[in-house]
């Protein structure tokens, strides 16, 4: 069942370099009728494959006292990131299925006054959108965007799938049936499924091999003529909003492929103006998808 | 991976396994099965960190793993090519999960205070400010001008909260780990 309120966890990559994001995302939930309530103190999830390869036990209290703090409000949380999914989704299912684990963790969490009980479900906001029914969704659209899109899912959004059960994790439809909501052509593309580059740890680490792959899958894009990718993850986003930029330093190729997080992509679709969305303050400027939307070609 | 490689069939050979480093694997968070590989590729086949570092072959780092050759596995720089994708754990037969084993192997490597210098950094950062990625000048004007507050309601904006995320890291020793409260600011 679909709530009518959220509790809405931002992380650090949405709010702390692309607010457009979170600008959009509190906007088109606002018009969906469904309320979406800060976690005051949040902190950072923490990252996964970074702070998950460094300790696990750092990893786990961390995420758990994020946790606590939804489960103060009474609130099931919803992400925007699939960094943000991944930990907090993981977390909360150990911490459910391991109660020796789950233990080890609250005398941690006690030194602050917490205490992780497992009243709460993590989730992504693509899934709460098809939940609140494609139909339903069609209703608060008011103009169809005509645009040919490239789908990026991130890994993190599916897999594992034998705990997530979000979609197949190799042949997904879900955000596809998304963009086509608003009027879209989701278009096939061979290294769809491929990873951004980003995670893991390896953009802080391995700049210019993160953006190997990176640069794999927008060569394709290029060739065929997409007017965006769209994601449904922050970090895959900065990967290939600002990679760009990085990828015309390091290996001098030059894409020019705008980039747009699908909350901006509903939110655009809804009425909103590129301000509102953000997508204006991208490293890779939107304009020639934003003159083909007005243009109405 | 540097030096001499491992070959198929040093791997495939079963019954050298190492049931004291496998076990100490285990102990670590995830679902990762090392002793049930069987070296059948499958994970290697569609892993994209290999198409752009041959060196790095999950399959191989998890026959290592069986093996328990312990300083091949902790030494390499290889361990940190891996983007935490998980096709491997989707694709593999036997449940083995090499994105864990990977992890894990990661944390022994943390443990033994083989941190690589950039990731020390942002680690910093967690500790200072409760993010990796921490707001800046540039996003809180950007912020505003979205209309939000110009500062995110997190950690940033509730100094209590970062002092109990403090507490935390330091009662998980991750300040230790990282060496100190580290990280500049930028
Ligand atoms: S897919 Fe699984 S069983 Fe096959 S080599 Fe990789 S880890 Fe081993
Ligand atoms: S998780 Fe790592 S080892 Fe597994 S397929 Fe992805 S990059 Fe390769």
């Amino acid at each position: 069942m679909i709530d009518k309120r959220y509790a809405f966890y931002l992380g650090c990559i949405t709010p702390n370099r692309y607010p457009g994001i979170e600008s959009a995302t509190r906007k088109i939930f606002g018009r969906l009728g469904i309320e979406l309530v800060d976690i005051p103190g949040a902190s950072c999830c923490p990252a996964p494959g970074v702070v998950g390869s460094f300790d696990a036990m750092t990893w786990l209290v961390v995420g758990a006292r994020n946790i606590t703090l939804a489960e103060g409000l009474g609130l099931n949380i919803l992400t925007v990131c699939n960094g943000c999914f991944d930990t907090l989704f993981e977390v909360n299912r150990l911490l459910r299925e391991d109660s020796k684990l789950r233990d080890d963790v609250n005398a941690v969490l006690a030194k602050v006054d917490h205490e992780y009980r497992g009243t709460v479900e993590v989730r992504h906001f693509s899934e709460v959108l098809r939940e609140y029914g494609i139909e339903n969704l069609k209703k608060h659209i008011k103009k169809r965007l005509g645009l040919r899109v490239a789908v990026h899912y991130g890994c993190h959004l599916l897999r594992p799938y034998e705990k997530k059960k979000i979609d197949h994790p190799m042949v997904p439809t879900l955000v596809d049936e998304l963009v086509k909501a608003v009027g879209c052509e989701s278009v096939p593309y061979m290294t769809k499924m491929m990873c951004c580059g980003a995670g893991g740890g390896v953009r802080s680490a391995f700049l210019k091999y993160s953006l190997e792959f990176t640069k794999r899958k927008l060569e394709e894009l290029k060739k065929l003529n997409v007017d965006c990718l769209v994601n449904v993850c922050s970090f895959c986003h900065l990967q290939f909003d600002r990679g760009q930029k990085e990828i015309e330093k390091l290996f001098g190729e030059h894409f020019a492929i705008p980039v747009i997080h699908y909350s901006q992509l509903l939110g655009l679709s809804m009425g909103m103006s590129p301000e509102e969305v953000g997508v204006r303050a991208h490293v890779i400027s939107c304009d020639p998808l934003l003159e083909k939307l007005t243009s109405g070609r | 991976m540097e030096g001499k490689q491992v070959g198929l069939r040093d791997l495939f050979s079963m019954q050298f396994t190492s049931p004291g480093f496998s076990r100490e694997l285990l102990k670590v968070v995830g679902d990762q099965q090392p002793d049930a590989c069987f070296q059948c590729m499958k994970c290697s086949s569609g892993c994209d960190a290999l198409k752009f570092q041959g060196d790095f072959r999950p399959h191989q780092l998890v026959g290592l793993a069986r093996l328990g050759l312990r300083d091949r596995l902790l030494n390499a720089k290889l361990i940190w090519s891996c983007t935490t994708c998980s096709y491997c754990r989707e694709v593999c037969p036997q449940d083995v999960s090499p994105v864990d084993v990977i992890k894990a192997l990661r944390r022994m490597a943390v443990k033994e205070g083989q941190l690589l210098e950039d990731h020390r950094k942002i680690a910093g950062y967690l500790f200072k400010t409760g993010h990796l990625v921490p707001v800046n000048e540039e996003v809180m004007e950007l912020r505003k001008k979205l209309g939000l507050s110009s500062v995110p309601p997190t950690t940033h904006a509730h100094p209590q909260s970062l002092e109990e995320v403090k507490k935390l890291l330091r009662a998980t020793k991750f300040v230790e780990i990282i060496g100190g409260g580290g990280g500049s600011d930028r």
